[in-house]
């Protein structure tokens, strides 16, 4: 069995609800995900902007080949894919916390701090964001799911409106709506 | 807020960004009206953090996360050793990599190290950028550039040991906005002679910017991160072998866009010229406190300066005097521009003078600026047509040579006495000694053009001219010392250890205050010319205060003191006199134990230095008087 097909065969088990099977896809994508950034951060020289959407489009394509192929549909496929994403991506950040023994960062908005000395700043804060926008984005969860899934597809997922919209089966627009709603509340949550 | 409250608040609230702006408070009032102040406040409160977060998740976290893994550094580890050093803290981390405080433990010395991220250990480009930084640097002797100690690799880490600086870097200074302008040109003056001294040997920096020049709390400004330095020579045959594009894409790729040359942005060939412009840009920044290219985006900034045919920038009223400067440091066309780092330092130098002047008239009552209209009064009262020395007949340069020794004498002490003509003859030979190494390009110490050491004294002569004269001993003494022992180069290695400004033994050093471990001070300047003004007042209390006696605590700096006191009872005994250097000299195989050849020169050439650094316009040496340079006004 290939690399990607026993990635997508652990990702189908783990959609079905089997938990064992993140255990064993989160060291595979956190390997994918080191070999890309490294092979990102060669290229382009510190400072310089990640390719966001290629990034994401590469690391999923590797890891869990052609959706077409698997999946019923690429919607289903991304909307697992977010979900994994982010269990991934809070695992990792409550790991390097717990690393950096105590890491009492004091939080900042995640933004897109782009280039120079604030990216620096975006490197050391990102696991204390990570964690604390989890936690916000449960809590819209029990209140708003809709808008909730908005934000894990598109900042945990990386999908873009379209794919959003495709995932979610409602207009564009709708998505640019609900992500406008949904980042004001976890904004003002955060920063209460 | 439970499911139901949010259902209406984010229904009002969507409808509320929907609506013009100035539209949204006519409806937050309704809202009050109509559902209560705190849905209302609730509502407002959400349109404020939509305004606010216009940044807010932009990046998804995949991107964040995968920047953080490309970052990661297995840690550095305290207590181990790498090669001979032992980590002691982490300083911070720079652009290309982290940097740790290491105790050397063989030397009992401090370095920073500088590790290689280890992301880029496997990758054999960076890794030859990395080694390329610490040779460029490291064949690089000078006290304004960070002295590379070595290049090492242990424990899967490749790293460079360098000089351990404290201070903040220039980038840390601009934050609290525009500096002085005297302080501004202190700065300037020195990343210049850093720069000329790269360009000397044959590299140009390619990558100068605040962030690579820290200061130090004493005032010393030390040049950082050769990363990008190449050999001139190198430089332009990779760019001919290049098509444009990729020479320019590394171009783009490696440098920092807002300090960079126009040439530079464009990709094509580089000189001196582009350090230049760089240093012109950085100079620009501590007097307005402001960038000169306002582009925020790296991508922009490039294209103005691809596209420009001018930028347009202005100076602060206190600043004016650099305008003409400025202008000649940031021409856009390279072929207009200074055309080296040492014609900026001398343009800096003659506009910095000449508000010397102003201040002089306008506050003259001032000591420090009496002192200052005093030098400038030496130094404009020449006339401007003064004839080179080496334009002069052998009479004329004798005379010449004759009258500045003797006013030179008469600035040492009391009962200075002219000199005869067979001293004039001695003092002379070192002079013509000196101008035949006029067109010299070497950089090997002693051998280097008089342009090049007293550039680099005048960098130094303010501080060692204010050491002197709070020992109240004559300036002139330690700014020719100086010369004499090292040529003003301050860190240069002995069998002994470092030798700095004033050539210390161990022994010396330690006497007159000086650590050797963990940092070797001799290589302070400030703190070595403390040291050799009360090592000169030992010598003073010992041979005496007046003109005469001073060339025997001349004598005796090099010779040793009981040896020259041995001598000196000698000619006590045989009742010769005046008791001066000269008389030593004449009398010199009498001595049970002569003077050695070099000790017999060293009062003729400290008088030939002084001569040199007192008499500038006449050797074509584009600086003041040394002992004209006072502080905070250089």
């Amino acid at each position: 069995m290939s690399e990607s097909n026993q990635l997508t065969r652990l990702l189908i088990a783990w959609s079905a609800g089997d938990a064992r099977a993140l255990e064993q896809l989160t060291p595979l994508v956190y390997a994918e995900l080191r070999r890309l950034a490294h092979s990102y951060m060669r290229s382009e020289r510190a400072g310089h902007t990640l390719q966001t959407t290629a990034l994401v489009h590469e690391a999923f394509l590797r890891l869990l080949g052609n959706p077409q192929e698997q999946w019923q549909n690429r919607a289903h496929f991304y909307g697992i894919a977010a979900q994994m994403m982010r269990r991934v991506l809070v695992d990792y950040a409550r790991t390097n916390l717990r690393a950096k023994r105590g890491g009492a960062q004091v939080r900042v908005a995640l933004e897109d701090v782009g280039e120079g000395a604030g990216q620096a700043v975006a490197q050391a804060s990102f696991d204390v964001e990570v964690l604390a926008l989890d936690a916000a984005l449960a809590e819209l969860n029990t209140i708003d799911a809709r808008r909730a899934r908005v934000v894990e597809l598109r900042f945990f997922g990386g999908l873009s409106v379209e794919e959003t919209a495709q995932v979610l089966h409602v207009a564009p627009d709708t998505v640019i709506r609900d992500w406008r709603v949904a980042k004001a509340w976890l904004f003002r949550h955060l920063n209460q | 807020m439970n499911f139901g409250q949010w259902e209406k608040i984010s229904v009002l609230f969507e409808h509320a960004l929907g609506l013009p702006r100035d539209e949204q408070a006519a409806y937050l009032a309704e809202l009050a009206r109509r559902e209560g102040q705190s849905v209302s406040d609730e509502v407002r409160a959400l349109l404020q953090a939509d305004q606010d977060s216009a940044g807010f998740l932009q990046a998804s976290a995949l991107r964040a996360a995968a920047w953080q893994m490309a970052s990661e550094v297995e840690p550095v580890i305290a207590d181990m050793l790498y090669g001979n050093y032992c980590i002691l803290s982490k300083l911070g981390a720079g652009g290309m990599g982290e940097v740790y405080l290491a105790q050397d433990e063989s030397l009992g010395r401090q370095a920073a190290l500088k590790f290689l991220p280890q992301v880029f250990m496997q990758d054999a480009v960076q890794l030859a950028r990395f080694e390329r930084e610490a040779r460029a640097a490291s064949a690089l002797n000078h006290p304004n550039i960070l002295t590379v100690y070595e290049i090492g690799q242990a424990h899967g880490r490749a790293f460079i040991a360098t000089e351990y600086v404290t201070g903040e870097t220039l980038r840390e200074r601009l934050t609290g906005g525009k500096l002085a302008p005297e302080a501004a040109a202190r700065i300037a003056a020195q990343i210049a002679e850093a720069l000329h001294a790269a360009h000397s040997a044959g590299l140009i920096h390619r990558d100068l910017k605040p962030e690579n020049v820290m200061l130090r709390p004493d005032g010393y400004v030390k040049l950082l991160d050769f990363g990008l330095a190449k050999p001139i020579s190198a430089e332009a045959s990779e760019t001919r072998n290049l098509p444009s594009s990729i020479s320019h894409l590394q171009s783009t790729l490696m440098g920092t866009p807002h300090y960079m040359s126009p040439e530079q942005a464009r990709g094509a060939a580089l000189d001196a010229r582009s350090d230049v412009w760089s240093l012109g840009v950085t100079f620009y920044e501590m007097l307005t406190g402001e960038a000169l290219l306002k582009e925020k985006n790296a991508e922009a900034a490039l294209r103005r300066l691809r596209e420009a045919e001018s930028l347009p920038w202005q100076l602060p009223h206190e600043a004016r005097r650099f305008q003409p400067l400025l202008q000649q440091a940031l021409a856009i066309r390279s072929e207009r521009r200074l055309a080296s780092a040492q014609e900026f330092l001398s343009v800096l130098r003659r506009a910095n003078a000449r508000t010397s002047r102003r201040h002089g008239f306008v506050s003259a009552a001032l000591l420090t600026l009496t002192l200052i209209l005093l030098a400038w009064w030496r130094f404009a009262s020449a006339p401007p047509a003064t004839p080179l020395y080496w334009d002069m007949n052998e009479a004329a340069q004798t005379a010449f040579v004759a009258t500045a020794s003797d006013g030179l004498a008469q600035r040492l002490g009391a009962n200075a006495r002219p000199h005869s003509p067979e001293q004039i003859v001695r003092i002379k030979k070192y002079v013509d000694e000196f101008v035949r190494r006029r067109d010299s390009l070497s950089t090997t110490p002693g051998k280097e053009s008089p342009k090049a050491v007293y550039a680099r004294a005048s960098v130094y002569a303010p501080f060692i001219s204010e050491a002197f004269r709070a020992h109240q001993l004559p300036s002139v003494l330690g700014l020719y010392v100086a010369v004499v022992e090292t040529e003003y180069h301050p860190c240069t290695q002995s069998a002994v250890g470092a030798k700095g400004l004033f050539s210390f033994m161990p022994q010396t050093a330690e006497r007159f205050g000086l650590r050797l471990t963990p940092q070797d001070e001799r290589c302070d300047p400030h703190k070595i010319a403390d040291a050799a003004a009360r090592y000169l007042i030992h010598l003073r209390e010992r041979f005496g205060a007046d003109a005469d006696a001073m060339t025997l605590a001349l004598v005796a700096y090099n010779a040793g003191e009981t040896y020259v006191g041995d001598n000196v009872a000698r000619l006590q005994a045989l009742d010769l006199a005046p008791l001066n250097f000269w008389t030593l000299l004449e009398h010199n195989d009498r001595q049970a134990t002569p003077l050695r050849p070099e000790s017999q020169s060293y009062v003729p050439r400290f008088w030939a230095a002084a001569v040199l650094g007192e008499h500038p316009q006449r050797f074509g040496l584009e600086i003041q008087p040394l002992s004209a340079y006072v502080m905070g006004m250089n």
